[in-house]
């Protein structure tokens, strides 16, 4: 009996002990405030993780910048030679699992789709869209194997075969998801979530946000997938599928064309704390997106690097997404898009559910602090 | 034994291994979602390497979250449940009060209840309530994410807690009566006699409960907010088509599975010495 | 010394509703002698034991010991049951010294007294390691009964401790227990359903049936008795008869009378003279 109770004692002490800092914390260095920001881990917030891996480039450039504290996870954000904000990088996934973890209060801002954040506001949770990150890269894919070529021939293909085509899809508010069904209804084409009705031509199967549509594609569950990168590269690296339509261009023609994806947002607590390091953040994402504009290799190293997917998957995934970090009139009039399609399915019950676009657009948007880092940015000379 | 039937026991057991990997290799060699043998072995070979085409820990770094995290379930379990049956089975009313809810609870897999945990305890971990802000610095203590660990907890408290119960139950009365004959006190008698008496149902129950804290983890690992743990490393790796990772985990928790399973049937093999052999 | 002063007993049971095990019962057990009751299965000789070693109480009536009432078990009483009961999962030395265990000796203390009663047992020294279930019944209850003396007990109580036993061990542990408690003189109730057992062994012989004490026969051959002399014989005869069975009529008034469980035999018995 008492030795047992020394082992415990031991192995209890040890466990502590294991709680090992890796630094001794400093007081004096200590930032004043700590940012949770939450992300996805792949290539559609590359503007954060490039400004991670280039934090030295951008301090000398511009005296703004990220440095890093803890690789992948802890960056100290400074302007001007001081620290202004320290940043704890927190995966927390893509689709709704960012605004439900900022709903938790387990991070203050986050990086995540447009639509889920929207649902989220219009549940009542108090969260802003401040800032854009990238538009579009996502595309229609079919199998390898498919006479399917472009959107001209999946659409008589849908319309011709005995057996409706089924195609998948990550999650019910996805935005690919969203836009093909846009399309599908302007082409007249009847989809349903099942079979059925024995005149759809297109059932969508979800292939669940965890898993992939790799599997199901493999096995021939389903002809086709819609998906955002760098899904749809991995799956033409991997020779199960190949593109056969960049949703921008589906029907009604033009009005997919830079459809915002992923966005970055708060609660509108820190922005009322924490203005000052959230536009600081704002402006190295501004930074940042504009050296992946302007220099496609370094972006496409960059996401490698801190994705873990692979070269040859970037290389094909990031020229397919239209990064941009400011708040456009294209953008504003995507977002404006989104809410009448949002409608169009009655995604909306809450707050928003009877709001006109606009009024929507207005109400979920906040880009105060973004247009005011860029215009800053743009003073000092290194924002074009 | 002669050495035909040593032979025939040998290639009896390796039968279905050999199957195993047969089919294996022959799927994998028409398919991209299946990884070849080779690869899996390679990841497995270096178990310290990070990996080149996966956003997670190297093998090694997550077996040793999850089997922390499982750990630690576990061993709040046993001590949460081992009075607790205790006091159910020998103590009427107690059972009539948590029979019910333990049974109800039983049928249900602990993961079900991962999203209750995540709202309970959100991403907090000893490390955020001892540290707060500069609980990013303590690795170890951050993986133990308070979510995942009740989760296990929950697994793991009812076989135990049901078992230890029964045992309790069924420790012969006239071995307590006997000690009470001979002047036991009540903490005499429930560390000399139930205890003892006990000891094989609680083993089973212990056994049971590993098992089951085991198979939970892995899933509770896939909820959002982890990084690390082989759970986590499997999820990530069906995203990024890195699926010699996910398989090669796979064989790692299975390893760990009988592991843990074995030691603790040798536990109860020993604990039941006393019994008679049934002839 | 013991004394039991109109105690009854009745146990609720879902299946029987009451069942009276003991009824009006009065006794005395003198100091330093050895009390047999005597009677057949089911008379409740086995409630009365228990109720004597304070594992359980009358439902009214008083069990007293050295004139207190009993709540618990006394400390210096010592129990030998029908099976032993010795914890299977303790060795043989270890269930021995549980008594001195219990009461706090400390461990070389302890080992040494559990030997020394083991070997009093004539048991040998080898199978203080061995586990109980290694063991024959014989070696079992010899050493349960080691276990009951190893603490000096001043009363020794016992439930047919040698029933299980073939006769001839049987013989022989009654011979040893008789020796060993030559030398230490405890009050014993020894509870049994052998006559046989009850002569060779008893200061006085309490005969029971149906939860009531009927005879209380005293048995004054010098020890140690021999079991083939006459005066053995006839006292067994005596006490045989005692118990024969009476007229048909007189048996069917009293199978009326009190209900007996299942599988006995209705003895009626003379309501001799009460202790």
């Amino acid at each position: 009996m008492k030795r047992a109770r020394t082992v415990v004692l031991l192995v209890a002490a040890a466990v502590a002990g294991c709680g090992e800092p890796e630094r001794p914390a400093d007081a004096n260095s200590r930032p004043p405030v700590l940012l949770r920001i939450g992300h996805v881990g792949h290539d559609h917030h590359l503007a954060l993780y490039v400004a991670a891996l280039e934090g030295e480039r951008f301090l000398k450039d511009g005296g703004i910048g990220l440095k890093e504290v803890k690789a992948k996870e802890v960056y100290d954000l400074l302007e001007d030679g001081r620290a202004v904000a320290r940043l704890r990088l927190l995966k927390v996934g893509g689709g709704s699992r960012m605004p439900a973890a900022m709903s938790r209060g387990e991070i203050d801002v986050g990086l995540g789709g447009t639509v889920p954040v929207a649902k989220f506001a219009d549940g009542g949770q108090p969260f802003k869209i401040i800032c854009p990150l990238q538009t579009d890269g996502d595309m229609l894919v079919m199998r390898e194997d498919s006479p399917v070529a472009d959107w001209a021939g999946f659409v008589a293909a849908a319309r011709s075969a005995d057996k409706p085509l089924r195609i998948g899809y990550k999650a019910p508010v996805a935005v690919a998801k969203l836009v093909f069904e846009g399309a599908l209804k302007a082409e007249r084409i009847p989809y349903a979530l099942d079979a059925s009705d024995p005149d759809t031509r297109v059932v969508l199967v979800n292939f669940g946000s965890e898993k992939s549509p790799l599997p199901m594609m493999e096995i021939r569950a389903i002809d086709g997938f819609v998906m955002n990168q760098p899904g749809v590269a991995v799956a033409v690296d991997k020779g199960l599928g190949k593109v056969v339509a960049e949703l921008r261009d589906l029907p009604p023609r033009g009005k997919w064309v830079n459809h915002p994806c992923c966005c970055v947002a708060a609660t509108t607590d820190t922005l009322a704390k924490h203005a000052g390091p959230v536009k600081a953040l704002l402006k190295v994402l501004l930074l940042s997106t504009q050296l992946i504009q302007q220099d496609q290799a370094l972006a496409i190293s960059c996401a490698s690097r801190w994705t873990k997917y692979g070269l040859a998957v970037e290389k094909a995934s990031i020229p397919t997404i239209g990064y941009v970090a400011e708040p456009t009139d294209t953008w504003m009039a995507g977002m404006a898009t989104w809410a009448e399609r949002v409608r169009e399915v009655k995604l909306f019950t809450g707050k928003y559910a009877d709001a006109s676009p606009q009024q929507f657009v207005d109400d979920v948007c906040d880009l105060a602090l973004c247009r005011a880092a860029a215009a800053e940015l743009r003073a000092a000379g290194k924002l074009k | 034994m002669n050495a035909g039937r040593i032979a025939l026991r040998i290639a009896l057991g390796a039968a279905v291994p050999v199957a195993v990997l047969g089919v294996w290799h022959v799927a994998s060699a028409h398919s991209v979602v299946v990884p070849s043998i080779g690869s899996v072995v390679e990841v497995l070979a270096h178990p310290f390497r990070e990996p080149a085409n996966l956003d997670a820990t190297s093998l090694a770094g997550g077996a040793a979250a999850s089997v922390l995290r499982v750990a630690c379930g576990f061993a709040l379990a046993v001590v949460t449940a081992l009075p607790i049956g205790l006091l159910m089975g020998r103590c009427r009313p107690v059972m009539d009060l948590l029979s019910p809810a333990i049974t109800a609870a039983m049928v249900v897999s602990p993961v079900a209840w991962m999203p209750v945990a995540i709202i309970a305890f959100g991403l907090s971990s000893p490390a955020t309530v001892l540290h707060g802000q500069e609980a990013w610095r303590y690795g170890v203590l951050d993986q133990l994410r308070f979510a995942i660990v009740a989760v296990v907890w929950f697994g793991a408290f009812i076989p135990i807690a049901i078992n230890t119960a029964a045992g309790a139950r069924n420790v012969r009365e006239s071995y307590i009566e006997a000690a009470r004959a001979l002047g036991a006190s009540r903490g005499q008698l429930l560390r000399k006699v139930i205890l003892p008496g006990a000891a094989p149902a609680i083993v089973t129950g212990l056994r049971l409960g590993g098992g089951i804290a085991w198979r939970v983890i892995i899933v509770a690992e896939i909820f959002p907010g982890t990084r690390g743990g082989l759970g986590y490393t499997i999820t990530t790796a069906h995203e990024q088509a890195a699926y010699e990772y996910a398989f090669a985990s796979i064989v790692v928790i299975c390893g760990i599975g009988l592991l843990l399973d074995g030691v603790l049937r040798l536990a109860e093999a020993r604990v039941a010495r006393w019994r008679p052999k049934e002839r | 010394m013991i004394r039991f002063e109109h105690v009854s007993k009745v146990f609720v049971t879902p299946a029987r509703g009451e069942v009276p095990a003991l009824a009006d019962v009065s006794l005395t057990c003198p100091p330093e002698e050895l009390t047999c009751v005597l009677g057949p299965s089911g008379c409740g000789k086995t409630t009365l034991l228990r109720l004597a070693a304070g594992l359980d109480a009358p439902t009214s009536g008083r069990v007293l010991v050295d004139g207190r009432a009993v709540s618990g078990p006394p400390a210096d009483f010592g129990l030998v049951s029908q099976e032993g009961d010795l914890l299977p999962w303790r060795r043989v030395l270890s269930n021995v010294a549980m008594g001195l265990e219990i009461r706090g000796v400390r461990r070389a203390e302890r080992k040494r007294r559990a030997r020394q009663a083991l070997a009093r047992l004539h048991l040998p020294p080898e199978i203080a390691r061995s586990h109980p279930h290694e063991l024959s019944g014989g070696m079992r209850q010899r050493v349960a009964l080691a276990r009951a003396l190893c603490p000096n007990p001043r009363v020794l109580l016992m439930d047919e401790p040698f029933s299980q036993l073939d006769e001839l061990t049987r013989s022989r542990l009654q011979a040893e227990l008789l020796v060993l408690w030559l030398a230490d003189r405890q009050t014993v109730l020894f509870v049994t359903h052998s006559v046989e057992e009850a002569v060779f062994l008893a200061d006085r012989v309490l005969v029971m049936t149906f939860g009531r004490i009927t005879r209380s026969i005293p048995v004054t051959l010098p020890r140690p008795r021999n079991r083939l002399s006459e005066p053995f014989v006839e006292c067994l005869l005596d006490i045989r008869r005692a118990l024969a069975p009476q007229a048909p009529a007189d048996v069917a008034a009293a199978s009326r009378q009190d209900a007996p469980r299942p599988g006995e035999h209705p003895i009626a018995f003379h309501r001799g003279d009460r202790p």
